[in-house]
């Protein structure tokens, strides 16, 4: 007998489980590599050529969000303090004004491949490489990290040290990440967000199941563990202030605005317009449903063990629960309500596995952006040719890989609870970076040296809260908050380094001598102008589905050209840019491309007319018809 | 742009009030344990970040009602934060008002 889950578990049943999670990482593997065909440049290696439909991007977002750790921290959270475990998934519709009208714009139309890099357009390279630190320091903390909880759990279920089992998982996801670029990326995420869904979904129900309903659920749930809040400040770790300070607006504008991962795919999408349809989809769809798929079983948990001890003894059907630690709620109760079948129990287990590929390989993958945008080729190649840079970014991606391995080491030396490590870390990494890109999307007169006396100041006076932790309690008091608790450093950060970068831009003359047109909310107009290429056609028309494809040489690369008719449906002018996409439209634009229009061609209604490498450029097929959609 | 100028340090001063004095009031009225004060913080001063960024949005012309989808951005954005406010506000009459079966 095998006691490594916290639960009975024969040897015969550890295998299937094994087997069934090996068979998954081979076939996400192989999959993810399939799409390395996909990235014929450094563009698409990265960013897929900002081609792809919103709900793909959204759908991937899914699994990008939920780590390996999620199931297990929000499960004993979900425990212990109940449905308020979903806070930090549903409270981030603050900011988004200022993510759609502002930043998501200000980054897509500047074309910006990481945020170092409008550092250095927006203020100077002193900026940008403040940028690099702190940025990777986030990225490598969350890589460490994932591995690091996906090596405690392993060693919890099978007894693996996490000597070899960390290495081993490593090296599969860097295989696919390494050779696939994002749209190895992109889809896989798109898969494994599905199976997140369908193994939480199926540990719900056996749950909602053994319990006899989602009435008895509800009717034995206690109150304290139904509300949506924790109290205002009783826990220092877990309180609704520090929450919405560290967690609503630190950290969501971390997530949103700064992490290159979220970033890099909503850079992947065909259009502004449609990147607002992905971040609404977000906030509004997907996180909540994370925020159920992993912290239910948390609650139906707390429901069982009420009802159990209410009845004197198990519930029909399934053995008795007994939840001794609570960091093993959610193996213990899915082994349990899914009536210890290792089969099913083997799927839920892949699918933590997904959830720790699917953070990881965007993080390597954003990692090595900035490695290649941000330290190769401005400082050590700058002039080399796009195959060059492709190689590098692989290379780039495979030492990330292995960057994040060595913090494990680091990870394996700390004390204290996951989750206490967790937003520890966090909270003292972002403030200075996230109100400095505040500042300078939001404040046109935030000049360069603002910005990097801002950011070293707020990474002093935030680490030095470390140390000395009073510097937070007149703020604290100020917010009726917990002086104690673990967001309140974020807060402080945030502030220290707002006055700063204010104080020291009004004291200094402004940055008349460079040019950020584009690169603030003010300037979003002449953005979108100098992105197009032309002014703007903001009349909205409609697109023109399933149109023959021609070819016609006489149509420069780059541009098509469609009837007056086709012109006319989707209210276009010639030289207003076009999204054309093979006409399925399932495939979420892996087949697809921006290009503009040329004068209207004579020919019948139906039928588009380009040169062959316009058409090889958007991965089109030979006889597929595709559907065009103007852009503006 | 003299008039932007003036008006930050009020829109300042009335942040920092509000911050200050909002949820202290809430405390007063309704106690600190109660599952509305949270409700109440979250979305009392989660709206004023919230009308900020709408403010910052539609006076730097982010946003131009009228034009293209932005006016439907704009009312989706509204919605969404009603749509919010009231399911955790329904989430916590349910929790409340649905007896619970363990009597205590």
């Amino acid at each position: 007998m095998h006691h490594g889950f916290g639960i009975d578990i024969t040897t015969g049943a550890t295998i299937v489980v094994a087997i069934v999670s090996f068979i998954y990482f081979i076939g996400i593997m192989v999959f993810g590599t399939y799409f390395s065909k996909f990235s014929k440049n450094l563009n698409d290696y990265f960013y897929s050529g900002q081609r792809f439909a919103w709900w793909l991007a959204a759908a991937s977002m899914v699994a990008t969000g939920i780590g390996s750790y999620s199931y297990l921290k929000y499960s004993e959270q979900g425990f212990n303090t109940g449905m308020s475990s979903t806070m930090t998934y549903m409270n981030d519709w603050f900011i988004v004004p200022f993510f759609i009208f502002g930043w998501l714009p200000i980054i897509y139309f500047a074309r910006v491949r990481s945020i170092p890099e409008y550092f250095e357009r927006r203020f100077n390279r002193t900026a940008r490489y403040f940028a690099v630190i702190i940025i990777m320091a986030y990225m490598f903390f969350y890589i460490g990290y994932n591995l690091f909880t996906m090596g405690v759990a392993i060693e919890g279920m099978f007894g693996i040290r996490q000597l070899w089992s960390i290495p081993v998982i490593t090296l599969f996801i860097g295989i696919y990440v390494t050779f696939g670029g994002q749209t190895a990326v992109i889809f896989t995420d798109l898969v494994q967000g599905i199976m997140l869904y369908i193994a939480g979904g199926l540990a719900i129900v056996a749950g909602l199941w053994a319990l006899g309903g989602f009435g008895e659920f509800w009717g034995w749930l206690p109150v304290a563990h139904r509300l949506p809040f924790v109290d205002l400040v009783a826990d220092p770790k877990f309180n609704a202030s520090g929450l919405f300070w560290g967690e609503a607006l630190a950290g969501s504008i971390a997530f949103t605005f700064m992490n290159q991962g979220f970033i890099m795919r909503y850079l992947t999408i065909r259009s502004v317009h449609e990147g607002r349809k992905a971040a609404l989809f977000n906030v509004v769809v997907c996180l909540p449903l994370s925020a159920i798929v992993v912290g239910a079983v948390g609650w139906l948990a707390r429901a069982i063990v009420t009802k159990q001890a209410a009845v004197g003894g198990a519930l029909a059907g399934i053995e008795p629960i007994h939840i001794e630690n609570t960091y093993h709620t959610f193996i213990v109760v899915c082994w349990e309500t899914l009536k210890r079948n290792s089969w099913l129990f083997g799927f839920v287990v892949a699918a933590l596995t997904a959830a720790l590929m699917s953070t990881i390989d965007t993080l390597i993958n954003a990692c090595a952006a900035i490695g290649i945008y941000d330290i190769y080729k401005p400082l050590i190649k700058p002039h080399a040719d796009d195959r060059h840079y492709l190689k590098a970014a692989r290379w780039a991606s495979a030492l990330a890989t292995v960057l994040g391995l060595l913090l494990v080491i680091w990870f394996n030396r700390q004390t204290g609870s996951l989750m206490a490590i967790h937003y520890k870390g966090i909270m003292l990494i972002i403030p200075p970076i996230v109100t400095t890109i505040f500042l300078g999307a939001f404040w046109k007169r935030f000049n360069a040296l603002g910005a990097c006396v801002s950011m070293l100041i707020g990474v002093v006076f935030t680490m030095a809260t470390n140390w000395w932790p009073g510097l937070v309690r007149p703020l604290a008091w100020f917010v009726v908050g917990n002086a104690a608790d673990i967001y309140m450093p974020a807060l402080f950060g945030m502030l220290v380094t707002a006055v700063a970068g204010v104080v020291v831009s009004l004291l200094t003359r402004p940055d008349t001598h460079k040019d950020i047109t584009g690169l603030t909310v003010e300037t979003l107009d002449k953005a979108m102008e100098m992105y197009k290429g032309g002014p703007p056609n903001h009349v909205p028309g409609r697109p023109v589905k399933r149109i023959e494809v021609r070819l016609d040489e006489s149509v420069p690369p780059g541009l098509i050209s469609v009837s007056p008719a086709a012109m006319e449906t989707m209210k276009a002018h010639e030289g207003d840019m076009v999204y054309m996409t093979d006409a399925r439209p399932w495939l979420g634009g892996l087949r697809s491309q921006h290009v503009r229009f040329a004068a209207p061609h004579a020919q019948a209604d139906r039928v588009v007319l380009m040169s062959k490498a316009t058409r090889d450029d958007a991965f089109l097929l030979d006889g597929r018809p595709v559907t065009l959609d103007k852009i503006f | 742009m003299s008039s932007r100028k003036s008006e930050a340090p009020l829109i300042l001063a009335g942040t920092l009030f509000f911050v200050y004095g909002f949820p202290r009031a809430v405390i007063r009225w309704l106690g600190e344990s109660s599952p509305w004060t949270p409700y109440l913080y979250l979305y009392g001063l989660g709206l004023v970040t919230f009308l900020i960024g709408l403010r910052v949005i539609l006076k730097s012309r982010a946003c131009q009602p009228g034009r293209g989808h932005d006016s439907a951005w704009l009312a989706v954005l509204l919605l969404g934060y009603a749509f919010f406010a009231l399911l955790h506000a329904a989430w916590i009459m349910a929790a409340l008002y649905i007896p619970f079966k363990g009597g205590g």
